[in-house]
């Protein structure tokens, strides 16, 4: 399965669930979310996205992600899913959100078991079950 | 708090001594922090490993007591609705800890 580049960076068709409390976004289809190799992380949310989901209600869990730049964020985060509804796979982690984050981004967590390989010629993301 | 005397090799030595200059600055204590830093990284890396190789399971607790066990998320919320149990009242937690601090990527920005 394939996903095109959004400007010039590779994404992913996800679906976030909280499975603790059965809501989940999109409910039809995916969502484009941007696959960042940089993030050692699951997956970083907006905000707007881990309240509508309602992580926000459940026990929060905090750490700090270094950028960079050796800047700190503090995370607010609780365990959910990330659906690749393509490939029929799945994985459970700590999804995590922060003001500053604007875009969804998958982290190396986020991927485990699946094979991605990038098309820089075709513009193409190319991922598949390990 | 204890004293630990380790040989190192000149490389290794420089590296470290680079490192902890730059994000730890050079004030006294600064090298034991770094180092203590990275061996706690170190740890918690070798658990995660060990633990991993065994599986991940998620608990769910309640006052400190383990209410529910299970290989997946959806496993466990479906656990937590069968007894009855409000998601929002129990503590989350996988049997693999979360490292404190992670590289985020070029992508995330600080405020």
């Amino acid at each position: 399965m394939s996903w095109g580049f959004l400007n010039l960076t590779p994404v992913l068709g996800i679906k976030v669930v909280n499975p603790l409390l059965e809501v989940a976004y999109p409910e039809k289809g995916d969502l484009e979310a941007t696959l960042d190799t940089g993030y050692e992380g699951f997956l970083l949310i907006p905000c707007k996205l881990f309240e509508r989901l309602k992580f926000s209600e459940l026990k929060p869990i905090k750490r700090v992600l270094l950028t960079a730049d050796h800047r700190k964020i503090e995370t607010v985060g609780a365990y959910g899913t990330i659906i690749y509804p393509a490939v029929n796979h799945s994985n459970d982690g700590l999804i995590e959100t922060n003001p500053s984050i604007e875009e969804t981004l998958v982290g190396m967590r986020g991927v485990n078991g699946l094979l991605t390989a990038i098309n820089t010629c075709k513009k193409l993301t190319w991922t598949t079950k390990c | 708090m204890g004293n630990l005397t380790i040989v190192l090799k000149d490389d290794v030595e420089e590296e470290l001594r680079r490192i902890s200059a730059e994000l730890y600055g050079s004030r006294r204590g600064s090298l034991s922090a770094c180092i203590e830093d990275a061996l706690k990284h170190w740890i918690l890396e070798v658990k995660r490993k060990s633990i991993q190789a065994r599986e991940e399971k998620y608990v769910a607790s309640k006052n400190g007591k383990e209410v529910a066990r299970a290989d997946s998320l959806g496993e466990l919320g479906k656990m937590l609705r069968e007894m009855k149990l409000d998601p929002r009242t129990v503590e989350i937690v996988s049997t693999i800890p979360l490292e404190e601090t992670v590289r985020a990527g070029l992508r995330a920005k600080a405020k």
